[in-house]
């Protein structure tokens, strides 16, 4: 592709140049690379969260800031629990999440996200909550084991609690 | 209107705190700062939620009368759901009692999603330094032009509004 | 900034990421902090993630990604090789 020809010049700071540098410059700038750029075009849009602790949040994104923290408005939390096809809801109102805590967010279709849904059996959230909390568990124990086996070879795993997703 | 600014305007209400490690601080506010570290007062702090289901766990509630919470162990905060509009309120409010020609302070805070972009992109001076101005106009002409579904009662509401304003000054508008 | 330079080259083209979710998509931005945005996405495990059927673009965090997987003609390693000489270079002064 010729277009991949003229960015690649621009990977090695100071080498031979194909195109000039304002030209490469101008194509790149179409893009703008930065955190907010990415995430401004979701304003407004319902979009999913992936907290690194796991939680899964649905809510219309209305601010967001340079490190990814971002105000979700009518936040709901959902568990999927699919070894059973079940899952369960709960509003949570206002949410302020903090970037740090952001594993992924993404627009979601609203016109199709309710596609899987009707297929999985809802159940009350207290006790979704309680399964996650168990296979959170239950994975941490398995980690953790998994880390002391590496360790006696030398190898170091790293598995953090907060690290849930 | 930058989290922050919601966060800050929050102040007199009831909020609840999940902390890195699972523990919920649901206190009034009282103070926020630029890294995010709270005052609250009335405080009252647990153990995790969500375990109404499982009887057994014992769930243990401390009550102090005010704490302070470092804003790195913040996990996400629970704001009144009432809290957009009232800032909102603040900023027309305070609109309404200034000069109108004051155009930069407008655009400084009517904007949402857009101009939280700008805003995020003047403080960051210091790290996106491989931005070109030119580079920034490109992009804002992108999305003022891109059939965005109107939002109603949304911060991109506010932009539709002034649209036709922010194209004139556009000149205006430096970093 | 080596890698943010080397990842803008590769917009447009399609990666795949492993970060326990393995996730395809077609790179459409990235920032210094290699945080992604790719349109386009499908998932390899659906079942824990089932929402993700009706999501067509993402961004995801640099810091929790694992691999991003690419294809050989992506890359030109030896300018990269230069790159990295160069950058260790100016670091050094």
């Amino acid at each position: 592709m010729s277009t991949v020809d003229i960015k690649k010049p621009q990977m090695g700071a100071g080498g031979p140049k194909k195109i000039t540098e304002g030209e490469a410059d101008l194509y790149l700038d179409q893009y703008n690379f930065t955190t907010t750029a990415a995430i401004v075009g979701s304003v407004d849009r319902k979009i999913f969260v992936l907290l690194r602790d796991g939680k899964m949040l649905f809510g219309v994104l209305r601010t967001f800031d340079q490190y990814a923290n971002v105000i979700l408005e009518h936040c709901v939390e959902r568990i999927y629990v699919p070894e059973s096809n079940q899952y369960a809801e709960e509003t949570r109102g206002l949410f302020m999440v903090r970037g740090e805590n952001v594993v992924m967010l993404g627009e979601v279709d609203i016109d199709r996200e309710d596609g899987p849904l009707e297929s999985m059996e809802r159940i009350p959230f207290a006790e979704a909550s309680k399964r996650r909390r168990d296979g959170d568990e239950a994975r941490y124990r398995h980690e953790t084991a998994k880390g002391k086996q590496l360790a006696r070879y030398g190898l170091l795993y790293d598995f953090h609690k907060s690290d849930m997703y | 209107m930058l989290p922050l600014y919601l966060l800050t305007n929050a102040k007199g209400q009831q909020v609840s705190v999940e902390l890195k490690n699972g523990e919920i601080v649901e206190g009034e506010l009282t103070n926020v700062d630029n890294w995010m570290n709270l005052t609250l007062s009335n405080v009252s702090q647990q153990d995790t939620i969500g375990n109404s289901g499982n009887i057994a766990f014992q769930k243990e509630i401390v009550k102090s009368q005010e704490v302070y919470l470092r804003g790195t162990y913040i996990k996400y905060i629970k704001l009144q759901d009432n809290v957009i509009d009232q800032v909102k309120q603040q900023i027309s409010n305070n609109n309404g009692s200034k000069d109108n020609n004051s155009g930069n302070f407008r655009r400084g805070n009517k904007f949402g999603g857009r101009d939280n972009f700008r805003r995020g992109n003047q403080n960051n001076r210091g790290y996106n330094n491989n931005q070109s101005g030119g580079g920034r106009r490109p992009y804002q002409n992108r999305y003022e032009n891109s059939q965005r579904p109107s939002s109603g009662s949304g911060m991109g509401g506010f932009v539709q509004q002034h649209r036709s304003q922010r194209d004139t000054n556009n000149a205006n508008v430096e970093f | 900034m080596l890698f943010f330079s080397f990842f803008k080259t590769l917009v447009d083209q399609e990666v795949t990421l492993k970060n326990d979710i393995e996730l395809k998509g077609t790179l459409k931005s990235v920032d210094q902090f290699l945080n992604l945005k790719l349109d386009n996405i499908s998932c390899s495990n659906e079942s824990k993630y089932p929402h993700l059927t009706s999501v067509r673009n993402i961004f995801i965090r640099g810091s929790t990604v694992r691999y991003v997987y690419l294809n050989k003609n992506m890359v030109d390693t030896n300018l990269l090789q230069d790159a990295a000489r160069r950058e260790a270079m100016t670091e050094k002064k």
